[in-house]
């Protein structure tokens, strides 16, 4: 306690936090407002949305897992090239040589699954609960791209590890654009670098899939929470509650 | 009690955390309803939120590190673009579509199908898609079902025609449990619970359960040459 | 903490239990990282070392092993690197030759121990070097095409760099090269290299002036049981199908089949014919009864297979008939060939043999046609030449890179009984090539045990690998063909089909003719073509009389004697008859020094390993003598007459006594 006490008093302690330790409502309101990372938060919520059933956390899940993969990706890079076939070499090398390197691959591969699984649930679940009803229709359509900008991640991210199953797992998904009337052929082009899948597919692939579209979701879930929290809050189960 | 904040004063230290300042609101007619209701107590986001967000963040790391220490991420031979796979498959998330592609020209099940889809989700909340909350038989309800069941009957035509039976079944089944509450001999209370359903959420139900159904096939039941396959028959790769 | 209401106590409570639980489940990997599975393995081995340490400064090297990963790295190959040894930690260190597996040494091989650190572990025996688990580097984890060669074939691996077909140290490799070679795996499958085979199998035109059908018939049905050392595959059709083909290959031309009446040809003397059978030497090349040198066809049943007709043309020119033949043209007298053919007719007929029909075989059309339909399909042209089928296309699948080939990417068809490997899978697509599935066109060899093996180790050679250049060691495909009357000559005698020159030709004659001209006289040696005489007693194959015109030999001597030198090998070596004093010098070096009559023969005293000396002096050159006893194995590395190391005094007496050998003063 002692210590505790000659750390928060500390003149450092004190530069950094300004509010006080003590549990007061005050201090509690201030860690919130006073913290960058935090103030995207009310300082106060309703007790009713906290509840589970309210929101099941799914979006809150949903971020989670994006910043769970922002950092498993970030070790992942520092581990790969995206050349052939040294992409596929290092996949080899985070299993046999780096310490918990097919740890890392696991999480970022599965967390990735989970992402989509959880952005989708959250989509049913805003759905159910009429969460999308004014003012919230804009946050509604943030939400969408968002989906499509997650699905976009995990399939641009499918082909980096260049296996057998990346591989054709990308050709089948890039033969579907070919249908696209018109542009068919040149998105696909404009995708693949090429009109097989090769290595500048990979680099592509590999551009978009660690930095803009990582970026632009970044972007996308700032707008979505910073509408969230214009909007009134979580919209919890309240439609079906009032009817 | 709730301690009576004073504007002339510094606010007083309070060590309730469902303290709540006063505040004076004009209500106009028109205003969103929800305001009227939100009557939910109010608790500081620290440490209630922040609490229970940092153990679902640590639920997940959890959840992720023992399934990523049992389950080892897939991982094949070199890509190989002189042998293809068969089946080659999509990413898990795209084998509806591409199931779809196995009964629809490619322009239908690659571009329309999703593209409507998406399109229509998203514009929905600007066309008063059941801002009401009123379920389907709450309502004059003949015409609605009149018109669905035509809407059913023609995509009942073309489900047959491209012997698309996943998309088939479960249309009839949640066309029939639709129609329940209409029919004279349906018991009072079922009555009571599906008539109480949207037709919102008629239709998103049964757009979810038919994805689904498309992506598990296409996940388990596909072998080579797209072939119906049992999971257990391998295949699958 | 107080008052907070809504269970926040609880909440704390969760907080606390779920930060342990996220410590511990983050903790595990790393846990499992310090134990992997090379970890005990090298510290068994440093305690080995410690127990071995005979000096301190061994000792002092012991405990300096650490746990760590150990690998091969070669940059040559970028992409590859072998772990190997981080288990496989004794392999280079003679010290633990008698240690168990995984730590012993590794055995000596051409290649190592000198050569570990540019050729790693996986370039002979496959698997994922980069691995360093067991499962994975062995390769026996589903996502590597690669596994380990079974240590049976290791050869194999020796072939990926190694591209000709005798391997040197890789027996089992040479032998499975040669052997599909000489089945004629090349007929039916393309292979990277092999484009030029060419198949020793007869022309199949004119079968109708040769033999009968019956006979045609009994052989396509099963080539084996008629003669087993044939090459010819059991290629397992039906009767309609040996039918129709008896009846394509007997249109082929048609209506030649009148040779069953022979009225030219009178009887010959068959007593005659068989001194003319021996001294022909014709078991130089052929087999009768399996007796014989066996690289040309068993003799026995030829009776039951041609009329007599065919088989006097044929030995008057068997060149005519059968262009690719290995087989000289002897200049026999028209009386030769009656009663040779006579005595062949009398004495080599099969009693097992179906009796000719003496009625002429007239097919109908449709039946011709089925048969040229079956023998396009079975590929059959492949090897044997007709007229009217230009298209010599390779029926079968390309077998480039088979050696590398995935396992899933293999066909096993309703073989659920073997093993999922690419050696099983080969092995028994080589030995019962039809089992997999029906309607499979690959015909039945016979290939058991090491002949088996040999087949499968150079199928798993071919792995179609790009090698880098410094380490291929490229097939010559040594071609001579040697020009003019000369050219005309060697091929008349079909010098090539016993004797080798510059690396062509056969092995049957144990004298390369490549130096034939600094070897021996141009007297002697003309006289050797008109009359040959035995050199080696030892041997059953010599040189055959092949009844040339004395123009013939007399050119082909003094060819040979002005083209076929090698500077090295004195042309002179003595410019006048030596002195008696050297020969007798020379003499005494012969039997007492080196007592070289333990193999040589002279004067009917002495042993018979090594060829006769007897004529020496009109034989063999003197510069020849001389170089030779100087290094006998410089000629041909196989030679077994000894290296004494021979000073080059006794050289010069010893050439001086050989060379008087034989001679008249």
């Amino acid at each position: 306690m002692k210590l505790e006490k000659m750390i928060t008093g500390s003149r450092v302690w004190r530069s950094i936090v300004r509010h006080g330790v003590e549990p007061t409502n005050r201090n509690r309101v201030l860690t919130v407002v006073q913290n960058v990372f935090l103030h995207l938060h009310s300082a106060k919520v309703r007790r009713r949305n906290l509840e589970f059933s309210s929101t099941y956390y799914l979006g809150a899940v949903s971020l989670i897992l994006f910043a769970i993969l922002v950092g498993t990706g970030i070790v992942l890079m520092i581990y790969y090239h995206p050349s052939v076939p040294q992409a596929y070499n290092d996949m080899k090398e985070l299993k046999f040589v780096v310490g918990s390197g097919m740890f890392l691959r696991n999480m970022h591969r599965w967390a990735a699954h989970g992402m989509v699984i959880v952005v989708f649930l959250h989509l049913l679940r805003v759905f159910y609960h009429r969460a999308y009803k004014p003012p919230r229709e804009f946050n509604w359509v943030v939400g969408i791209v968002l989906l499509l900008m997650t699905l976009l991640l995990s399939y641009t991210g499918y082909l980096l590890p260049w296996d057998q199953l990346a591989f054709w797992a990308v050709s089948v998904g890039t033969n579907m654009v070919k249908a696209v009337p018109v542009l068919g052929d040149r998105i696909r082009y404009l995708l693949l670098g090429g009109n097989v899948v090769g290595e500048s597919a990979l680099l592509r692939f590999y551009v978009l899939h660690c930095v803009i579209l990582p970026l632009a979701l970044t972007i996308g879930v700032g707008v979505h929470l910073w509408r969230v929290r214009k909007d009134g809050s979580v919209a919890g189960s309240s439609g079906r509650k009032r009817g | 009690m709730r301690k009576e904040p004073s504007s002339s004063q510094e606010l007083r230290k309070s060590d309730d955390a469902r303290g709540m300042p006063r505040r004076i609101a004009l209500v106009r007619r028109e205003a969103p309803a929800q305001l009227l209701e939100d009557r939910s107590e109010l608790v500081t986001t620290a440490p209630h939120l922040l609490l229970r967000e940092v153990i679902v963040f640590q639920i997940c790391v959890i959840v992720l590190a023992i399934v990523s220490i049992l389950f080892d991420a897939p991982l094949e031979g070199i890509a190989d673009p002189e042998h293809t796979p068969n089946p080659a498959k999509a990413p898990w998330y795209f084998l509806g579509l591409q199931e779809l592609l196995h009964y629809f020209p490619p322009i239908v099940a690659g571009v329309l199908i999703p593209g409507l889809v998406v399109l229509a989700i998203g514009v929905m909340p600007y066309f008063r898609v059941n801002w009401e909350s009123t379920g389907l038989y709450e309502q004059p309800w003949k015409k609605t079902i009149a018109l669905v069941s035509g809407i059913v009957a023609v995509s009942v035509v073309i489900f047959v025609i491209f012997h698309t039976w996943v998309v088939l079944v479960p249309t009839l089944v949640i066309y029939g449990l639709m129609i329940l509450p209409g029919l004279p001999f349906c018991p009072a209370r079922l009555r009571g619970v599906l008539g109480r359903v949207h037709l919102a959420d008629w239709i998103m139900t049964w757009f979810v359960i038919v994805a689904i159904l498309l992506t598990l096939t296409g996940v388990f039941f596909r072998g080579p040459g797209w072939s119906f396959v049992w999971p257990w028959q391998g295949g699958t790769q | 903490m107080r008052n907070d209401g809504g269970g926040l106590d609880r909440i704390w409570f969760w907080f606390a239990a779920m930060s342990f639980v996220f410590l511990v489940v983050l903790a595990i990997s790393p846990i499992k990282d310090y134990f992997r599975e090379y970890r005990k393995y090298q510290i068994d081995y440093r305690d080995q070392l410690l127990e071995r340490a005979g000096t301190s400064r061994e000792l002092r090297d012991a405990n300096r092993e650490g746990v760590r990963i150990r690998q091969i790295w070669n940059p040559d190959y970028p992409n590859r690197v072998d772990r190997c040894t981080s288990c496989h930690l004794g392999v280079e260190n003679p010290g633990m030759a008698d240690a168990s597996p995984p730590l012993r040494t590794h055995p000596m091989t051409p290649h190592t121990p000198e050569q570990f650190a540019s050729f790693g572990c996986v370039t002979c025996h496959r698997g994922q070097g980069r691995a360093t688990t067991m499962m994975d580097a062995h390769g026996l984890a589903s996502d590597w095409a690669t596994p380990m060669l079974p240590l049976r074939y290791t050869e194999a691996s020796c072939g990926t760099c190694h591209m000709d077909e005798e391997v040197p140290e890789a027996n089992l490799l040479s032998r499975g090269r040669t052997l599909m070679a000489e089945l004629g795996c090349y007929a039916c499958h393309e292979v990277d290299g092999h484009e030029a085979w060419e198949s020793d199998a007869p022309d199949l035109d004119g079968l109708s002036r040769k033999t009968s059908p019956e006979w045609l018939r009994t052989w396509i049905a099963d080539p084996q049981s008629v003669r087993p050392t044939t090459k010819m595959p059991y290629i397992q059709l039906g009767q309609s199908e040996i039918d129709s083909l008896v009846a394509f290959l007997w249109t082929r031309p048609a209506g030649e089949d009148d040779f069953l009446q022979d009225e030219e040809n009178p009887a010959g003397d068959p007593d005659r014919g068989e001194t003319l059978f021996r001294e022909s030497r014709c078991i130089s090349c052929h087999t009768v009864d399996g007796r014989g040198n066996g690289s040309a066809a068993e003799l026995s049943g030829i009776a039951s297979k041609v009329n007599r007709r065919w088989l006097i043309e044929y030995l008057e020119n068997p060149h005519a008939l059968q262009p690719e033949t290995k087989m000289p043209r002897y200049y026999f007298t028209r009386q030769d060939l009656l009663d040779l053919s006579q005595y062949l007719m009398d004495e080599l007929w099969d009693p097992e043999a179906p009796p000719p029909v003496e009625q002429a075989f007239r097919p109908p059309q449709k039946m011709v046609e089925g048969g040229m339909r079956t023998f396009r399909k079975y590929g059959c042209s492949g090897c044997h030449q007709i007229s009217g089928l230009t298209d010599r296309s390779r029926i079968g699948p390309e077998l480039t890179g088979i050696g590398r080939k995935p396992v899933d990417q293999l066909d096993f068809g309703r073989r659920d009984d073997l093993p999922r490997t690419l050696h099983d899978w080969i092995g028994a697509k080589v030995s019962s090539p039809r089992s997999f599935r029906d309607g499979l066109k690959m015909p039945q060899f016979i290939l058991e045990g090491e002949d088996l093996t040999a087949v499968i180790t150079a199928l798993l050679s071919n792995t179609g690998e790009v090698i880098p250049e410094e380490y291929r060691v490229e097939r010559v495909i040594a071609n001579y063909d040697p020009p003019g009357r000369f050219g005309e000559l060697v091929d008349r005698y079909r010098c090539l089909s016993c004797h080798e020159v510059e690396g062509v030709g056969g092995d049957i004659s144990t004298a390369p003719l490549t130096v034939e001209g600094s070897r021996v006289q141009e007297s002697w040696l003309k006289n050797y073509l008109l009359r040959p005489s035995t050199i080696r007693p030892i041997l059953t194959d010599r040189m055959i009389p092949l009844r040339m015109p004395e123009e013939d030999a007399a050119f082909l001597a003094n060819f040979m004697q002005n083209v076929y030198v090698d500077d090295d090998i004195p042309a002179r070596l003595f410019s006048e008859e030596p002195d008696p004093a050297n020969v007798r010098r020379g003499s005494h070096l012969f039997y007492e020094r080196y007592g070289c009559q333990a193999c040589h023969m002279i004067d009917g005293r002495g042993g018979y390993f090594g060829p006769l000396l007897d004529e020496a002096g009109v034989r063999l050159k003197p510069g020849w003598v001389y170089w030779w006893v100087l290094g006998s194995q410089r000629w041909r590395d196989d030679v077994r007459c000894p290296d004494y190391g021979v000073p080059d005094r006794d050289a010069l007496d010893l050439a001086a006594f050989i060379s008087s050998l034989g001679r008249t003063p």
